[in-house]
């Protein structure tokens, strides 16, 4: 399915999305291919030499959480099913499921400042955004795109930079009673979803149907 | 942006890197680094940004070419000058730390949590302390100030907190012959610092956070900062300090009574068992008790050479830790940061003074990362009682309550 609107995608939502298993749905929801800023995942990290590996946090957020899931398998702390899902962001990208979407120089600018602690206050923030989280900001004030984040921060940014219009964005749970509400899932599977996310840190209080 | 191509390498000069070292850490060529620099190249935003934090520097220094200094520059300047000598392959490590202790301070501000560090030592030190007895009595003092006892020290992070020292571990290479053990750094903010080089054995890395404790309270009087290499005066007492500390004679005399050892060990299974009790390495159990003289000259040559210990304490029944056979400095990218700082970044995402997202990229994290390390759901989940009220109600029936 093709979007009606142009969406970006930030690094919580795809993660939870493939540790659920459930990256298809996403697609669904927003349409493909998914769009994702450089630096939540970048092909040519993939192929970082080992040497590297000691910077990890200098990899694309997507090559970190895959670092996080390759440890965690490797020291019996978390399931390779995990690793193996994660991984996934691979796949989608080879296929062109998920296309990374450069940024141009204004919003390179914007994105700079949204990460330095010296700019962030004119923002109403108080700590920088990461770097996938200004990239999706920036690139959705830029061009008009529905920014699809779980993050309170970047949506803070996008009130102040918005005043008192109205701007798109999805956030997982949303997007979940969305799903439901189009009968692409039952409202107990949209539950069962947001638990599963729950169980693997997601930090969202609510559930999409508390009486389901 | 090609006119910033100048504030590239200028960011670079400054933070002490080599193009080499710039194009190993991003995964790609030191040609690229010197194309970016030249301008004719631009580095990707997730680059960008990686330059930016590599650099310690903020993102829009690079990319509309203002110049802060990079953060802690002064403090990693004066740990990495020349006379210190310390090796190039450890030097991001170095920085790591310093560049961590600003964001610790950083955090503290931001949440209004005061860090509690020691920043000047309650014992006193003269510097004709150089005698092994005097480093000696210091371990004790300073384990009778904490209520210790003579008894094995679980973990030592436990024991810098209580003393109000911050520790942090990064990797720093493994060849000592090169690499510092650790570092000691009175930071201006947070206080006694120490750096433990991860490439070490975990039995190593505990002795070199008690190496360290000594240099933070019998050294910092004099030194604001100290990098653990080499021979001299001062880390012979410290190296003295850490043995006495982490193994006191008397508490290693009492388990060799309690234990049914013979006086005189001879046997590699009894060093096993004295090692794992007081958690150290072979090496230092195998020193310290050459040092008692509860084994001969003629012992530790045949058992220094002649024993291998991790087989045989697994033969026992010990559990082995894997990093025993192997470092593995990538498993503590997770568990660099000492607790209180944790405790802290956790406060602040639970206070929503950062979303979780920012906490992670504040830290260096990846989000799961970040979700591992403060341990617990970010909010929303009560711990279920359960499990506990069950094990109470079996105790209390029986009448012992």
């Amino acid at each position: 399915m093709s979007s009606d609107q142009d969406h970006i995608v930030d690094t919580v939502v795809l993660l939870y999305f493939l540790l659920v298993d459930e990256v298809d749905l996403l697609s669904d929801l927003i349409g493909t291919p998914l769009r994702v800023p450089v630096a939540v995942y970048d092909p040519e990290d993939r192929s970082v030499p080992a040497e590297a590996l000691r910077h990890s946090e200098l990899l694309s957020e997507m090559h970190q959480s895959i670092r996080h899931y390759e440890v965690s398998t490797r020291t019996g702390s978390a399931s390779s099913d995990l690793l193996d899902r994660v991984l996934r962001v691979n796949a989608l990208y080879e296929s062109g499921a998920l296309t990374v979407v450069e940024m141009a120089k204004q919003e390179a600018i914007l994105a700079a400042r949204l990460q330095s602690r010296s700019k962030v206050a004119d923002y109403g923030l108080r700590v920088p955004l990461g770097a996938g989280e200004a990239a999706c900001v920036a690139i959705a004030w830029e061009r008009g795109w529905t920014v699809t984040t779980d993050d309170e921060a970047a949506l803070r940014v996008l009130d102040k930079l918005h005043g008192d219009r109205t701007y798109a964005y999805e956030r997982i749970r949303k997007l979940l009673m969305r799903a439901a509400d189009e009968d692409r899932i039952t409202e107990s599977s949209a539950n069962e979803i947001h638990t599963a996310m729950r169980d693997l840190g997601f930090w969202d209080s609510g559930a999409p149907f508390p009486d389901a | 942006m090609t006119e910033l191509s100048p504030v590239f390498a200028r960011a670079r000069e400054r933070a002490r890197y080599s193009q080499d070292d710039v194009g190993a850490a991003l995964g790609v060529s030191r040609a690229m680094v010197s194309y970016w620099e030249a301008g004719s190249r631009l580095p990707n935003d997730r680059q960008l940004a990686a330059l930016a934090r590599l650099y310690g520097v903020q993102p829009t220094d690079l990319v509309d070419g203002s110049e802060s200094d990079p953060s802690g520059a002064d403090l990693t300047g004066m740990l990495l000058r020349a006379e210190t000598g310390v090796d190039p392959e450890s030097a991001p490590g170095v920085r790591e730390f310093v560049q961590f202790l600003e964001r610790y301070a950083e955090l503290s501000r931001l949440t209004s949590i005061p860090i509690r560090g020691l920043s000047q030592s309650p014992f006193v030190y003269r510097s004709r302390f150089t005698q092994k007895d005097d480093a000696r009595r210091k371990a004790e003092e300073v384990r009778s100030h904490l209520d210790l006892g003579t008894g094995a020290i679980l973990d030592v992070d436990t024991v810098c907190e209580m003393l109000g020292i911050t520790v942090y571990r990064a990797p720093l290479g493994g060849d000592l012959t090169k690499a510092p053990s650790g570092a000691f750094l009175n930071h201006p903010d947070v206080g006694f610092s120490i750096l433990v080089n991860l490439d070490m054995t975990p039995g190593r890395r505990r002795f070199t956070v008690a190496h360290e404790i000594a240099h933070a309270l019998f050294h910092s009087s004099e030194d604001r900062w100290v990098i653990s290499q080499g021979h001299n005066p001062r880390e012979a007492f410290a190296d003295e300090f850490a043995g006495e500390f982490l193994m006191p004679s008397e508490g290693v005399r009492r388990f060799v009574e309690e234990t049914g050892m013979p006086p005189r060990i001879t046997d590699a299974v009894d060093v096993i068992h004295v090692q794992r009790h007081f958690r150290t390495s072979f090496p230092m159990a195998l020193v310290r008790l050459r040092q008692m003289n509860a084994i001969t000259a003629n012992t530790y040559s045949d058992l220094r050479d002649g024993v291998r210990p991790v087989a045989l304490a697994r033969a026992l029944g010990y559990p082995i830790d894997p990093e025993e056979i192997e470092q593995d400095s990538e498993r503590w990218r997770f568990h660099r940061f000492p607790r209180p700082f944790l405790r802290m970044l956790r406060e602040a995402v639970v206070g929503e003074v950062m979303s979780p997202p920012s906490a992670a990229s504040f830290a260096g994290l990846a989000v799961p990362d970040l979700v591992q390390v403060l341990g617990q759901p970010l909010v929303g989940k009560e711990e279920e009682p359960r499990e506990l009220t069950t094990e109470f109600k079996e105790f209390e029936e029986t009448g012992v309550v």
